[in-house]
């Protein structure tokens, strides 16, 4: 026990732990969405597109995580519309148009960055570090997380039926291409939300592992959607106490904590799981050469 | 009763300027099976979706009991044709035949016990209570035809559009369906059904609808479902594959 609680005598810990929960949580839960959605993809275009917003807000106001936010939202946003905009507006289609738009918006961001008046260092954007999260960060965590999973919770059902029958959605009323950029607008938000704990490439583990491992052990959109945030919380804060144990960076050891649990659903999944689906298929591959054999007994 | 049908005036929807159903005509009154008929293109899908409000009407209006679509979106269920589902979707029978309920629920209200009556209702109509708990992929074509007409059922509607839903299904399942069909003509619901094997219409429909763009006829299957009808209907088509 001592060795659970030791880590949490010293601040940092503390608020790195609330950090994780916040975190764990909102992304576990929003990872549902984007997985029946398909976004993962572009969720992982988004997270890249998120850089040169905050080499701009470190410009203009150094290290203000108010400015980075309004900056990362600003960039992410542009790529979106603007990809949306170039596939509307020619016969490239949305991948494209935003993966051609995310790249030329990483690259732009590290050359931003020569000119930021502080030194902004690439690992920390894409790794994050949840031992040096703030009480400005962990307001912004906060704030954001409480927002993205209000949202979610009241438009739940619009937003799963939108994604898994978007004609009958459309026939009853609701408004199938306004949740698919609430969708969107709530992704980047939940990696500005991570961005300073976990960093843009580890949030994105959290946006996709959760709901990928319940996706391969539950037939409950339900238990997938709540059961991926309490998976996220846990993966989030077992992550956190393995790297102090361990001493390890803290958002690599929670994607790998997350990204073990996803390999065993894989494997041993009790019914989607690749052996079992192995078992299974050679049980009715044997059966049947029994009954054909019997047959031919006859 | 004059105003207790869907009514489809002088309606024109186009693709890219070029029109899909042009000047449409229709009075179709509830209590009735209706066949949609015509060739490929002839704009039946455009119909059922011009209906169901997810392609704009470019002129004339549709109305059900002399109320604009627009103010019933709830008493008009439609039915996709099954490709367009992802069958993988982590959710039971019972979870979407609930789906249906969504619409009367909105976001906030909670899922009742009034609501779970009607879902269960839902499933016995169409003979699906043994299998609600099973994930919609571990159904047949059939059954899984089934379940759209339950989820129609649970949220009520008294129009139900039907978009080629006898395709691909065997004998059994078809005969299935068109029993549950026929039960709910008996509730005074109004079907119309995309369709375009010719030989099983006298079977499945009371009435037609014979479409190719323009309205070719419309009426009882008896009178109007005619090889006079039919040669017009298909002509059109038969016109391109024959002159180059």
């Amino acid at each position: 026990m001592n060795a659970v609680l030791e880590p949490f005598q010293y601040e940092f810990m503390r608020k790195a732990l609330l950090g994780c929960i916040l975190i764990g949580f909102t992304n576990g839960y929003l990872s549902g969405f984007i997985v029946l959605r398909r976004h993962a993809l572009l969720a992982d275009g988004l997270s890249h597109s998120l850089l040169p917003g905050l080499a701009v807000g470190a410009i203009l106001f150094s290290l203000n995580p108010f400015g980075l936010f309004v900056g990362a939202l600003v960039a992410a946003l542009l790529v979106v519309l603007g990809g949306k905009m170039i596939s509307h507006s020619s016969r490239l289609k949305d991948d494209t148009a935003i993966g051609a738009l995310y790249v030329a918006a990483f690259a732009l961001g590290i050359i931003l960055l020569k000119f930021a008046p502080v030194r902004v260092d690439l690992d920390h954007f894409l790794f994050g570090n949840v031992l040096g999260l703030g009480d400005a960060d962990l307001w912004i965590t906060y704030g954001l997380s409480f927002f993205i999973v209000l949202v979610l919770a009241i438009f739940q059902r619009q937003l799963l039926l939108a994604i898994f029958d978007p004609a009958v959605a459309a026939s009853i009323g609701i408004r199938v291409a306004w949740f698919d950029y609430l969708l969107i607008a709530l992704m980047v938000m939940a990696m500005i939300a991570s961005l300073q704990a976990v960093g843009v490439v580890m949030s994105l583990g959290l946006l996709i592992l959760p709901a990928a491992t319940l996706y391969l052990l539950t037939d409950s959109y339900s238990v997938m959607l709540w059961g991926g945030a309490f998976l996220g919380t846990g993966g989030a804060v077992f992550g956190l106490l393995l790297s102090y144990w361990v001493n390890l960076p803290s958002g690599p050891a929670i994607v790998m904590v997350l990204s073990a649990l996803f390999v065993a659903a894989y494997l041993f999944g009790p019914r989607y799981g690749v052996i079992h689906r192995i078992l299974a298929h050679r049980r009715a591959a044997s059966q049947s050469a029994l009954r054909q054999s019997s047959g031919e007994g006859h | 009763m004059s105003n207790h049908r869907l009514s489809i005036r002088d309606v024109t929807v186009s693709y890219d300027h070029v029109p899909a159903i042009q000047n449409l005509n229709l009075e179709l009154r509830c209590g009735c099976c209706m066949g949609l008929l015509g060739p490929n293109g002839a704009g039946k899908s455009t119909l059922l979706k011009a209906i169901a409000g997810l392609v704009a009407i470019q002129s004339g209006s549709i109305s059900y009991h002399g109320h604009a679509r627009s103010h019933i979106a709830q008493s008009i269920a439609y039915l996709p044709q099954r490709g367009v589902i992802d069958w993988d979707f982590p959710i039971t029978v019972r979870g979407m035949v609930a789906m249906g309920r969504f619409s009367s629920l909105g976001g906030w209200r909670s899922f009742g016990k009034a609501d779970a009556a009607v879902v269960n209702e839902s499933l016995e109509v169409t003979r699906l209570d043994a299998l609600a708990e099973r994930q919609i992929n571990a159904l047949s074509g059939g059954q899984q035809q089934r379940t759209f007409l339950a989820r129609a059922y649970a949220q009520q509607a008294q129009v139900w559009l039907l978009d080629e839903p006898f395709t691909g299904l065997d004998t059994n399942s078809q005969n299935d369906l068109r029993d549950i069909l026929r039960a709910m003509v008996a509730q005074g619901k109004l079907l119309l059904v995309s369709h375009h094997d010719l030989k099983t219409v006298p079977e499945l429909f009371d009435e037609v609808v014979m479409l190719n763009r323009e309205l070719v006829a419309c009426g009882e299957v008896s009178s109007t479902f005619t090889s006079e009808n039919i040669a017009q209907t298909y002509a059109r088509t038969m016109q391109a594959v024959l002159l180059p």
